[in-house]
């Protein structure tokens, strides 16, 4: 058990629950493996050595008397820097929020994981206020991608995937407004759930507004739903709350998929997908198949919709800079800063239209599930970009939403999506299907997604 | 405590004001010693600026990573945001096609101003130069400007390998 990437949840709970295994040796593998790593990946933007060894005492102490406060006491975690982490300041990629002040409050996801003593080891990286899909900002440069460090992790949970996919942190936390769990997932070779809206509570309000949600980044599923079942709890502060879900999540990982009803997309109609991340993905459908779903190709389930993403997360997006002084702006990430000025032009009128697409959208989707229980498709186009590029083709593209055609729609349906891997290229590099499900059916997503892995084990990065 | 990047963010900030040559070290160290003070013990004004700069040492590998370009006819030039004049101008005339130092033009980075400016001097389009800088907010203002921007992370073991992977 000394190679962090080999740490899950249940091993590890077991072994403290037996004293196999102290909570200590475990965050003290995780700060081995920042030490070792984090300098050439660049994933953290700040991590407490100190702080982390203190939790994961006070938590063996709990184990050992025998009042664990439950299946993630001890477990090291890493949070994004877009979420609020009490004592610790949210400075969002950007050098626009100089001299933040310490939060006083938790972010409601990591209130549960404090409540249920899970070790904080310390933030991680992500474009400036999450505002594409790679990983670099101005305040912490680029972070790089484990299997290539010639690439991007994705964004913008960049460098919450490039900790769990290299063993520095066992589980992280995302935030998804158009892409963001998932795609950094997938270029990773990690788990990512993008749960239905607002199941997992938002506090402060998010940027992305109601595109935005947090989810669970993970090495394998269960560790999802482990997570999930701590973090997918109601909280006063969220301004969209849904009734809170007390029905398990991780017993419910084992009952397969025998009879489920599966729509595959390969391309929604409008994506050009790399050929050998459309073979995979097929190929992991033929799975579905033989594991007792009824798989059917289907016509694209709706037009694109990435216009009226882009109005949508253009509009949300210009609220960060907002107040900004203009001769301060040249602080930001140029892409950011056009944002801004897009956003900025935009009228009322031009954002309600847009939500009125994004409700026909919507409908489509809804009536795909009146049929289906699922919906599977390639979780990415390409494989992750080079390093200081924003877009894939540098020629032909000029925003991050042009190759990343199986994200925003799920931001725009708020349904839960989630980004499993199948396999690796020819040249190393990870690939992932999406499966999407009903709102609130997050629970059957991790179900399929479990099935899939039980017999195709996720890939496993080494040093 | 904030980094000495992100002390240069900031509209009035004396340090802009040191970079583009409208005040000078003994302006500015007054300031800077109790921005230092605000994290730990307050450090003597005096010659604040010398004091830090003295450790600094010559980057041998990326003074070989120059010469390696040089040696293959490339056309190097040198974009510094001046915190005082204190270089050592050895070998510059031999290192550099086009020197621009922010104190110098009154431009700093990363205004798209001084890219143009360093540009126009070493006679080149933004497309055929490669730009390494060590402050990533500059990276990002070159790339948007067109230039092939390159990220030297102090903090990266490999940043000079990457640089000379871009760069030759």
């Amino acid at each position: 058990m000394s190679n962090p990437v080999e740490f899950d949840v249940e091993s590890l709970t077991v072994g403290f629950a037996n004293s196999d295994l102290s909570p200590v040796e475990v965050a003290q593998a995780c700060l081995d493996a920042i030490s070792e790593i984090n300098p050439a990946l660049n994933a953290f933007t700040d991590f407490d050595a100190d702080s982390a060894l203190a939790q994961a005492k006070s938590s063996e102490l709990r184990w050992r008397q025998g009042t664990a406060l439950g299946r993630l006491d001890g477990i090291p975690v890493a949070i994004k820097d877009t979420m609020a982490m009490r004592g610790w300041q949210t400075r969002k990629g950007s050098l626009q929020t100089v001299g933040a002040a310490e939060e006083t409050q938790d972010a409601p996801a990591v209130a549960r994981l404090r409540e249920g003593g899970a070790v904080f080891l310390g933030k991680t990286t992500t474009p400036e206020f999450g505002w594409k899909g790679v990983g670099d900002s101005p305040l912490t440069g680029i972070t790089r991608n484990p299997w290539d460090q010639q690439r991007t992790t994705g964004g913008s949970s960049a460098g919450s995937a490039a900790a769990v996919a290299t063993g520095m942190a066992v589980l992280a936390t995302g935030t998804d407004g158009g892409g963001s769990v998932r795609m950094p997932a997938a270029f990773c070779g990690i788990f990512g759930l993008k749960p239905t809206f607002s199941v997992i509570p938002v506090f402060p309000p998010s940027t992305g507004g109601t595109l935005s949600h947090v989810g669970p980044m993970t090495r394998t599923v269960a560790d999802a739903a482990a997570m999930m079942e701590v973090v997918a709890r109601a909280d006063a502060r969220e301004i969209y709350p849904v009734p809170e879900d007390a029905s398990p999540w991780v017993s419910e990982l084992g009952r397969g998929i025998d009879g489920l009803r599966i729509a595959y997309s390969p391309d929604y109609g409008y994506a050009d997908v790399d050929p050998q991340i459309a073979a995979a993905v097929q190929a992991a459908t033929l799975f579905m198949q033989d594991a007792g779903a009824t798989v059917e190709l289907i016509d694209p389930p709706f037009e694109d919709p990435r216009e009226d993403f882009c109005t949508i997360w253009d509009a949300m997006l210009s609220m960060a800079l907002l107040g900004v002084a203009p001769e301060k702006l040249v602080d930001s990430d140029p892409g950011l800063v056009a944002t801004f000025e897009r956003g900025s032009k935009l009228t009322a009128q031009d954002y309600l239209n847009a939500e009125k697409a994004r409700l026909r959208m919507s409908k489509s989707l809804a009536e795909l599930f009146s049929s289906y229980d699922l919906l599977i498709s390639p979780q990415m186009s390409t494989v992750a970009l080079p390093v200081g590029q924003d877009v894939w083709d540098t020629d032909l593209q000029d925003h991050w939403t042009q190759w990343t055609p199986f994200t925003y729609p799920h931001n725009l349906s708020r349904c839960p999506a989630a980004s499993v891997p199948v396999g690796l290229t020819d040249d190393g590099l990870p690939m992932a299907m999406q499966i999407v499900g009903r709102h609130f059916d997050d629970r059957l997503v991790l179900r399929a997604a479990a099935r899939y892995e039980a017999d195709n084990p996720f890939p496993r990065w080494s040093n | 405590m904030s980094s000495l990047t992100e002390l240069v963010v900031g509209g009035d900030n004396p340090l802009q004001a040191l970079e583009i040559g409208q005040l000078s070290r003994p302006d500015v160290a007054p300031w800077l010693a109790g921005v230092f003070a605000s994290h730990g013990p307050e450090p003597d004004p005096d010659n604040l600026f010398e004091r830090m700069f003295a450790p600094l040492r010559t980057n041998i590998e990326m003074r070989d990573l120059l010469c390696d370009v040089k040696s293959q006819g490339l056309r190097t030039g040198l974009i510094s945001n001046s915190w005082g004049d204190s270089y050592d101008r050895t070998l510059w005339d031999e290192a550099f096609d086009a020197v621009v130092i922010s104190g110098e033009v009154g431009l700093r980075k990363p205004s798209m101003e001084i890219f143009e400016l360093a540009l126009s001097l070493i006679d080149l389009p933004a497309e055929e130069v490669v730009y390494v800088d060590d402050e990533y907010p500059n990276v990002l203002a070159a790339a948007s400007y067109g230039l092939r921007a390159v990220h030297c992370d102090p903090n990266d073991p490999l940043r000079v390998q990457r640089v000379r992977e871009a760069v030759i």
